[in-house]
């Protein structure tokens, strides 16, 4: 009888270790972020669902078996460990073969639970392990939950026990991995039109849980089947360029340390849309060997005024494609688009549009931003970028490091841009005055852009003070109305310039709290 | 051996390629400086959109208030450029020598097989 025990253990010990295996034999293809992406994607499939079933099923009976066997105390009386028995048949009938059924007490003397699900299952193992130290001291290690286990109550949470689980479990998934596409979609900036842009924050918080979860289990398949100190640098090489990672990290516990922490300082239910703005969706260069940088929004510090330097009938999907066409960027540089014409025609109430996603930075201030080194140089010791594109990944750069390389090197271009800290709004039109430069002597027309200058009208300033004051409310650490001069020596804004007064104080008295910073708006040309 | 060999005759045409360019534009906006310089509609409409050309007619030619003085010398001016993705067209932006920033506004230039022509200006940001 002991020898056929022993003998269902080792099989079940090696159906575990074979899904451990299978799991190390994935990482081994991983060699960009965009594998490990895949990967992820690909572990939470059906099939490897009941693989994970499986294995936490077997252990759950295991370890439940290693109690009853312990000698030296008698677990078999004890009221938590018969309703974890009888929950365990319940839901598992076969599993009575492993236990020997002659002794277990007959039904009509034991208090059965009224239902039994294999979540409740696994609750009540989680609650042992957390709430009774004594019989959780007991369970041998190997038969512990662990967050492989985590993962599959978490995905068998909230399932009815009325309906076929195999059902629900299919349902349950296909929503599971529904969402992560989607949020593959918004990490690199492609959000589609189905998915709510309120809940794109969430998503990313829920899919870097995902990550910190499979990588953390990874961690444990690395350090105990398959410690290969060449694999582990690759693994490190590859979560080193998540958000959340330090760049300077080659050590997977480092890597983890740092992404819980992004976890928890990222507000999940920041909600970046903003009511009465047109949301559109605009054609990328990502295709093409161009990059785009991701930040946290909690960096957000300025809003950056622009005119777009066009005639006022310009729309959205025209500078889009300027930008992705002669810049060659990734996509249109401004957050936010304010037009005041539609199809050519004059409109009474100006139009709020959408841009780049305020997490990905954008390309308006220009690259040099030397004030901004000085002022906000303390800030950057915690802060990281993630540049790259979807052929590359994202790698992670340190702010503070690349800021001292800029200083140390004194350049000046292609370091920390006011982009990093800032939102760009553009009011479509031209509201430069024509101005004229000597060039070798002779006068010269420096902005002949348009026919048409223009002078902002009350709807315009209203309309920038109230997207100002409603970007506040979604990013708070923004407490400034800078014009695009503030950064750069540029006639941009224009005319718009001389009414930032008016759209400070109109965001001001909607309830928003805007600092005036009037006297660094000198022109220096 | 080869291969350095290689190497540098593709060097060679490829900045040969550049000064070439450079030196063709530089030349073209000593035209238009010239042409701007003495009010010259007749170069100015030949080197420059239709578009453009109005633009330069409503707020420079027929503006009294502006008027050159002296002769035209050609150079004294830097230049930078970019080619667009458009095969033929260039972003242009020219500053005074003794200045350290360079116009707001860029020159779209396009090149065809006879002639170049100032498209329109626009106003652009770096990055």
């Amino acid at each position: 009888m002991k020898l056929g025990l022993y003998l269902i253990i080792i099989i079940l010990s090696f159906q575990a270790s074979t899904l451990s295996s299978k799991v190390t034999e994935r990482e081994l293809e991983i060699n960009n972020c965009d594998d490990l992406v895949q990967w992820i994607f690909a572990e939470l499939t059906e099939k490897n669902f009941d693989l994970l079933y499986k294995r936490s099923m077997n252990k759950f009976i295991l370890g439940l078996y290693a109690l009853e066997k312990d000698s030296k105390s008698k677990w078999t009386d004890d009221i938590i460990f018969r309703k974890l028995k009888d929950e365990l048949f319940l839901v598992d009938p076969k599993a009575k073969e492993i236990f020997k059924q002659k002794f277990w007490p007959p039904a009509f003397l034991r208090d059965i639970p009224k239902s039994s699900s294999t979540n409740s299952l696994f609750t009540l193992w989680r609650d042992i392990q957390k709430n009774h130290p004594l019989l959780a001291a007991k369970i041998p290690s190997e038969f512990k939950l662990d967050s492989w286990d985590e993962m599959t109550l978490r995905m068998i949470d909230n399932i009815s026990t009325q309906t076929k689980p195999e059902t629900e479990f299919q349902k349950k998934l296909k929503t599971f991995y529904k969402k992560l596409n989607q949020q593959k979609n918004s990490i690199i900036g492609n959000t589609k039109d189905n998915v709510p842009i309120n809940k794109i924050n969430e998503l990313n918080q829920n899919f870097l849980k995902s990550v910190h979860s499979l990588l953390a289990d990874s961690k444990y398949d690395f350090d105990n089947i398959c410690p290969n100190q060449e694999l582990i640098s690759k693994f490190n090489k590859v979560a080193c360029t998540l958000p959340g990672a330090n760049a300077n990290s080659n050590n997977i516990d480092i890597f983890l340390k740092s992404l819980e922490k992004y976890i928890e300082k990222t507000d999940p239910l920041v909600n970046s849309q903003i009511d009465g703005v047109h949301q559109l969706d605009y054609p990328t260069n990502k295709d093409k060997d161009v990059t785009f940088c991701r930040r946290s929004t909690e960096n957000l510090k300025y809003l950056v005024i622009h005119h777009s330097g066009t005639d006022a009938s310009t729309t959205p999907e025209q500078i889009n494609n300027y930008h992705i066409n002669y810049n060659n960027w990734y996509m249109l540089g401004y957050n936010y688009l304010v037009s005041t014409s539609f199809n050519g025609a004059q409109l009474d109430a100006p139009q709020v549009f959408t841009g780049r996603p305020p997490e990905m930075q954008g390309a308006h201030t220009g690259s040099k931003s030397v004030r901004l080194l000085n002022r906000d140089y303390f800030d950057l010791k915690e802060q990281t970028q993630f540049c790259g594109n979807e052929q590359v990944g994202l790698i992670a750069q340190n702010m503070y490091d690349y800021a001292r390389e800029i200083k140390e090197n004194k350049k000046n271009q292609n370091g920390v841009s006011g982009n990093f800290f800032s939102l760009g709004i553009v009011v479509i039109g031209n509201y430069e005055p024509i101005r004229y430069k000597k060039v070798n002597g002779t006068l010269v027309p420096s902005n002949l852009h348009t026919e048409e200058v223009l002078v902002p009208t009350k709807e315009v300033i209203q309309t920038v003070g109230e997207l100002s004051c409603q970007i506040q409310k979604k990013f708070p650490n923004i407490k400034t109305i800078v014009p695009h001069s503030y950064f750069k020596n540029t006639d941009c804004p224009g005319r718009l310039l001389q009414f930032l007064k008016e759209i400070t104080d109109h965001a001001n008295s909607l309830g928003c709290r805007f600092e005036y910073m009037y006297t660094d708006f000198e022109r220096t040309n | 051996m080869k291969y350095l060999i290689f190497s540098f005759i593709t060097f060679i045409f490829i900045t040969n390629g550049y000064a070439v360019e450079k030196k063709a534009l530089i030349s073209f906006m000593n035209t238009y400086l010239e042409s701007i310089h003495y009010k010259d509609q007749k170069t100015l409409k030949n080197i420059t959109s239709e578009k453009f050309y109005h633009l330069l007619s409503k707020h420079y030619l027929e503006n009294k208030k502006i008027k050159q003085s002296g002769k035209f010398k050609r150079g004294g001016f830097d230049l930078t450029f970019k080619p667009t993705k458009i095969k033929g067209e260039y972003l242009l932006n020219i500053k005074d020598q003794s200045k350290k920033e360079y116009s707001h506004g860029w020159y779209l230039i396009k090149e065809t097989k006879q002639k170049m022509i100032i498209k329109k200006m626009v106003h652009i940001e770096e990055n």
